[in-house]
C-alpha cells in the first residue's frame, strides 16, 4: 500500500514536470520574437502586425485585442499547428464527401429577357456557333463531402455560386455605360466565367445546396447587355468538355485547357482560326504537389491532399518555350516597380500552392507583350481578374500588341488606356462571382468612367 | 482577456503560477495575484476598472456600515448599498433596453445612449450583493481592507465568467491559503479538461451551429427543419461545453493558487425534471436566486398564488440577468412557467409515473428548445428559427447540406455528447478500481494521470491558435 501510495505521489510529481515543461516550452516560444512570421501562404495573407500604442488604443481596449490578435497569429510554427489541427478535424466524421462552411443566400434570377422590351434596331445577336461534336460526359453526379463553403467530392473541391440581383445589374449596367465611352472606337467582348461546380457538378448537386444555376446568370447578363458588346458566353461549352481537365481539383481557377475553350469561342466571335493544340510547346509543373486555394479554403483537406493537381501549360509560338531566361512580357507591379518577365514564367519555383501563377506575371496592375512576328498594328487589350491570366497566353499570337490589366489593382480607366495604346479590341473578362461581386462593382465603376 | 487566448495560456498563466508558487507570504501572494487580476480586467479598457473599482467601493463601505451600525439602522444600509449596486448595473446593462422599449411605445426619447456594458459586471455586481447581504445576515465579518475585497471581486479566474463565488467560501483562502501538490495535480488536471473542452468540443460545436442557426434572416428561412433541429443540438452542446469549461479552468486554476471554488455545473443535461437541471446548471447563479431573492419572498413556504408570484418574479430576474433583450425575458419566463407546471400540476407523484427515459428525453428536448428562444435576441429571426424547427418556412424537412454536415461531423457530435455525460468520470473510476487489483491497469491509469493534462494542453493550443486562421476569398487572391 505505501508502494502505491509513493508511485501515487510520483505520479503527481511526473504530471506537474510533464505539464510544466509544455507550458513553459510554449511559453519561450511564444516569446522568441524573431521566429515569428509575418506571412501566412497558406492563408495569402500578411500577418496581424503588433499594434501601435496609443493613448486612444490603451483607453478603450483596443491595443491589448491587438496584442491578442498578434501574439496568436505570429505564434511560431503557427500554420504546423494549424495543419496538424486540421488533420485532427478530417476525423470528425465521414469525410469523403464533404462540406465546409455555409451557403450564401442568393438572388432568385430573373428569366433571360422576360423584363427586356424588344428593340426593333437591336443588332442581331452573334452567329450562334455549329452544334459541336459530342464529347465524353464528366459531370459528377455524386453527392459528396462539403467545407467553408467549399464542396468536396471524387477528390475534387468545388466552391459555390450565389447569384446577387443587385450586383448583376450594376455589372451590366457598367459594361454598357463602359460601352458608350468606347463602342465607337474599339469591339467590345465580355465574357464570364462560370465556377468549376457549374461546369463539373451535376446541376442536381448544386441545386440541392442552395447554389444558384451560373448558367442562368450568365445568359441573365447577356441578355441585358447593350446588344453592340460582343458576348462570350463559354458555359455551356465548358460543360460540353467537362470530362477533360478544364479546371483545377484543388484551386478554384480554371486550367489553361478550359480557356482554351473560351479562346476558341473568342476566335469564332472575332472571325479568327484558332490554332490547335499540337501547334504548341508544352510542359507541366507543380506536378504531385499543386494544392491550390480550395485545398486552404477547405481545412486542407486530407481528401484534396490525396489528389494534387498539376499545371499544364501551353507556351505560345511567339516567344521562346526553351530557353527560361528570354523575357517576353513586361509588367509594372502594384507598387510601380517594373519588370522583363515570361508569359509562362518557368524561371523560379513556386510554392507548392503558388503554380497558377506561372501564366501571365499572374494579378498585377499592367503587362504587356509585344510580339515579334506580327507587325500590323493590331493590339488587344484584357481587363480580367485572376481567371484571364491563362487565357491570355492563348491571344497573343493574334495579335502584335497584348496588354492586359487587372481591374482590382488599377488605377487607370479604360478610355484612357483605350487612347493610349491604341487598342482595337477589348476583352473585360471576369469570373462571373467577381462581375457580380459588390466588391469589384466600385472597381469596375472606377475604370470605366 | 479570456482564458482560451493563447496570450493568457502560454504568458499570463505561467507567469501568474510563477509568482504564486515563488512568493512565500499570503500577503504578497494576494498583492500579486490582485495585480494579475487587474491586468486581466483592463484588457478590455482600462475604463471599465474604474467603474469596478468603485462598486467595490460602495460595497466595502457599506458592509462597514452594516456590521458597525445600530440594529435598528442595518437594513437601511443594506438597502442603500444593494440599490446603488443594482442601479449601477440597471444603467449600464439594462437602461439602453429600457429606453429602446419606451422609444418604441411613445417615440421619445429622440436619442439612445450608447452605453456599453462593461465586462463581467453581472457576475462581480451578484458577487458584491451576495457578500454584503451575507454581512447583513451576520453569516460572514465585514473585509476591513478595501484591497481584500477588491480581490475577492476582480479575482480573475472567476470574475468574467463565474462561477458567482460566495465571499464566505474564500474569505479563509484569502487570508492563509496552502498549496498541496494533491490539488496542484487536481487543478491541472481540471485546468486542462477545461480548456481542450472550450477549445476543441465547444468551438467545434460553434462552427456547426453558426452554420445552421445563422444571423441573416434569408439565409436562415432557407435552412430546413432538420437544419434547424442539428443547429439547435450543437448550440446546446457548445452552450454546456462552454460555459463548464470556463468554471472548470476557474476550479483548475484556483486549485493551483490554493483556492476553491464550488461547482458550477454537475453534468445538466442528464437531468430527470427540468427542476433538476437547474440544480444541476450554473449552481451559483441559481443558489443565488434561491438564496436572495426566492426565500425572502417567501419561497414555497406560502400560499400556491405567493409562490408562483415568487417563482415567476425568481424567473423574469433570472432571464433578464442574462442579457437586456426580450428573448431572455421569454427564456427565462419560459423555464418559470415549466417549473411551474412541473410543481403545481405533475408534482412528484405524476413526474415518477413517467418512466425515467420518457423523463430524460422529455426534459432534453425542453432544454434544447429553450436554447434556441437564448441563441437569437433578434425576435424576427426567433421567429424564423422557431418556423423553420417546425417545418413552417416551406423549405423542406431536409436537406443534402445537412445531410452532409451531419455526416462530416458525426463522430465529433457523439465526442461531444459524450464529454455532457459522466462518461469520462466512470471510466477513470473504473480504471481507478480495476488498477487496485491489476498491475497492467494500474499503470495504465498512472501513465494516463501523468500525461493527459499536457496532452489536452498542446491539443487546445492547436486548436486556439487556428482561431485567426483566415483562408483567402475569392477576391483577394
Amino acid at each position: 500500500m505505501k508502494d502505491r501510495r509513493d508511485t501515487d505521489r510520483l505520479v503527481q510529481a511526473v504530471q506537474l514536470i510533464v505539464f510544466a515543461s509544455v507550458l513553459a516550452a510554449m511559453c519561450v516560444l511564444g516569446l522568441l520574437f524573431f521566429l515569428r512570421p509575418k506571412t501566412s501562404l497558406q492563408e495569402n495573407r500578411t500577418l496581424t502586425e503588433f499594434p501601435a500604442v496609443t493613448l486612444k488604443g490603451f483607453w478603450d481596449g483596443s491595443f491589448f485585442s491587438g496584442v491578442d490578435t498578434w501574439y496568436a497569429d505570429t505564434y511560431p510554427m503557427r500554420e504546423e499547428m494549424i495543419s496538424a489541427q486540421k488533420k485532427l478535424e478530417s476525423h470528425y466524421g465521414k469525410r469523403g464527401t464533404q462540406l465546409v462552411g455555409t451557403n450564401m443566400a442568393a438572388d432568385a434570377i430573373p428569366v433571360p429577357g422576360a423584363d427586356v422590351t424588344p428593340d426593333p434596331n437591336a443588332t442581331p445577336s452573334p452567329t450562334p456557333l455549329p452544334t459541336p461534336t459530342p464529347v465524353p460526359d464528366g459531370t459528377v453526379h455524386e453527392i459528396g463531402e462539403f467545407n467553408n463553403g467549399i464542396y468536396i467530392t471524387n477528390g475534387a473541391a468545388y466552391g459555390m455560386y450565389g447569384f446577387s440581383q443587385s450586383g448583376a445589374d450594376d455589372y451590366i449596367a457598367t459594361m454598357n455605360q463602359i460601352y458608350q465611352n468606347i463602342g465607337g472606337k474599339v469591339n467590345m467582348y465580355v465574357m464570364n466565367v462560370p465556377i468549376s461546380a457549374s461546369v463539373m457538378l451535376d446541376e442536381t448537386v448544386w441545386a440541392d445546396m442552395g447554389c444558384s444555376d451560373e448558367g442562368a446568370a450568365i445568359d441573365y447578363i447577356v441578355g441585358k447587355l447593350d446588344p453592340g458588346i460582343h458576348a462570350l458566353d463559354v458555359y455551356d461549352t465548358l460543360r460540353q468538355h467537362n470530362a477533360e481537365y478544364i479546371y483545377f481539383r484543388t484551386d478554384h481557377h480554371w486550367t489553361q485547357l478550359g480557356a482554351y475553350y473560351a479562346y476558341q469561342i473568342f476566335c469564332q466571335e472575332k472571325g479568327l482560326t484558332p490554332h490547335t493544340l499540337d501547334q504548341f510547346k508544352t510542359r507541366d509543373f507543380g506536378a504531385g504537389t499543386y494544392l491550390g486555394s480550395y485545398y486552404r479554403s477547405a481545412d486542407q483537406s486530407p481528401v484534396l491532399a490525396a489528389n494534387p493537381d498539376t499545371v499544364h501549360a501551353w507556351y505560345p509560338m511567339c516567344v521562346n518555350a526553351e530557353d527560361s531566361t528570354d523575357r517576353d512580357m513586361h509588367m509594372v507591379q502594384r507598387d510601380g516597380s517594373e519588370y522583363d518577365w515570361r508569359i509562362i514564367n518557368d524561371m523560379f519555383d513556386y510554392p507548392d500552392s503558388e503554380w497558377y501563377c506561372i501564366f501571365s506575371a499572374a494579378d498585377q496592375p499592367f503587362s504587356s507583350l509585344h510580339n515579334p512576328n506580327i507587325h500590323d498594328g493590331s493590339a488587344v487589350m484584357v481587363v480580367k481578374d485572376s481567371y484571364g491570366n491563362a487565357f491570355i497566353p492563348w491571344l497573343v499570337d493574334h495579335y502584335e500588341y497584348t496588354y492586359w490589366v487587372d481591374f482590382r489593382y488599377t488605377d487607370e480607366t479604360v478610355s484612357h488606356m483605350v487612347e493610349t495604346y491604341g487598342v482595337q479590341d477589348v476583352i473585360f473578362e471576369a469570373a462571373t462571382f467577381n462581375a457580380t461581386g459588390d466588391l469589384c462593382n466600385d472597381l469596375y465603376l472606377s475604370i470605366g468612367s | 482577456m479570456v482564458f482560451s487566448s493563447m496570450l493568457f495560456v502560454f504568458l499570463f498563466l505561467p507567469a501568474n503560477l510563477i509568482s504564486q508558487i515563488f512568493l512565500t507570504s499570503p500577503r504578497a501572494k494576494n498583492i500579486a495575484m490582485l495585480a494579475f487580476s487587474l491586468v486581466f480586467y483592463s484588457w478590455a479598457g482600462p475604463r471599465y476598472l474604474l467603474l469596478l473599482l468603485g462598486m467595490v467601493l460602495i460595497c466595502w463601505w457599506g458592509a462597514i456600515r452594516i456590521e458597525d451600525a445600530p440594529d435598528e439602522q442595518r437594513r437601511l444600509w443594506l438597502i442603500i448599498t444593494v440599490a446603488l449596486c443594482l442601479v449601477i448595473l440597471g444603467v449600464f446593462k439594462y437602461l439602453g433596453f429600457l429606453l429602446r422599449n419606451v422609444q418604441a411605445l411613445t417615440g421619445v426619447p429622440k436619442v439612445i445612449p450608447d452605453i456599453v456594458l462593461p465586462i463581467g459586471i453581472s457576475f462581480y455586481t451578484f458577487q458584491l450583493i451576495s457578500y454584503v447581504a451575507d454581512v447583513y445576515r451576520g453569516e460572514v465579518e465585514a473585509q476591513r481592507t478595501y484591497w481584500l475585497l477588491l480581490l475577492y471581486a476582480s479575482l480573475f479566474h472567476q470574475c468574467i465568467a463565474g462561477p458567482i463565488v460566495r465571499y464566505k467560501d474564500v474569505n479563509d483562502d484569502l487570508t492563509a491559503r496552502t498549496i498541496t501538490p494533491g490539488e496542484v495535480s487536481a487543478g491541472i488536471s481540471r485546468f486542462a479538461v477545461g480548456l481542450a473542452k472550450k477549445a476543441v468540443l465547444a468551438n467545434g460545436c460553434a462552427v456547426i451551429a453558426d452554420q445552421l442557426l445563422v444571423s441573416d434572416a434569408q439565409t436562415l428561412s432557407a435552412v430546413p427543419a432538420m437544419g434547424v433541429l442539428l443547429g439547435a443540438v450543437a448550440f446546446t452542446l457548445q452552450i454546456y461545453l462552454d460555459f463548464s469549461a470556463y468554471s472548470d479552468m476557474a476550479i483548475g486554476m484556483g486549485l493551483m493558487c490554493g483556492l476553491h471554488y464550488r461547482e458550477n455545473f454537475n453534468y445538466p443535461y442528464m437531468s430527470g425534471s427540468v427542476t433538476e437541471f437547474w440544480r444541476r446548471w450554473h449552481i451559483s447563479l441559481s443558489s443565488f436566486f434561491r438564496d436572495y431573492v426566492y426565500i425572502p419572498l417567501g419561497g414555497s413556504r406560502c400560499g400556491t398564488g405567493r409562490q408562483l408570484l415568487n417563482l415567476f418574479v425568481v424567473w423574469f430576474l433570472t432571464g433578464m440577468w442574462h442579457g437586456a433583450s426580450w428573448n431572455f425575458i421569454l427564456w427565462g419566463l419560459y423555464f418559470g412557467a415549466l417549473l411551474a407546471v412541473e410543481r403545481f400540476v405533475l408534482g412528484k407523484e405524476g413526474q415518477r409515473w413517467l418512466p425515467q427515459i420518457v423523463r430524460h428525453g422529455g426534459v432534453l428536448i425542453l432544454v434544447t428548445f429553450s436554447w434556441i428562444i437564448f441563441k437569437f435576441t433578434d425576435m424576427g429571426l426567433l421567429g424564423t428559427a422557431l418556423k423553420g424547427l417546425f417545418g413552417l418556412n416551406h423549405n423542406g424537412f431536409s436537406s443534402s447540406t445537412v445531410s452532409l454536415l451531419f455526416r462530416n461531423n458525426i463522430y465529433f457530435l457523439i465526442l461531444a455528447c459524450v464529454a455532457c455525460t459522466p462518461v469520462g468520470k466512470a471510466l477513470r473510476t473504473v480504471l481507478r478500481n480495476l488498477g487496485r487489483r491489476n498491475a497492467l491497469f494500474y499503470w495504465l491509469n498512472a501513465v494516463w494521470e501523468a500525461v493527459h493534462p499536457a496532452a489536452l494542453l498542446v491539443l487546445a493550443a492547436m486548436a486556439l491558435v487556428g482561431d485567426s486562421y483566415n483562408p483567402f476569398l475569392y477576391f483577394q487572391f
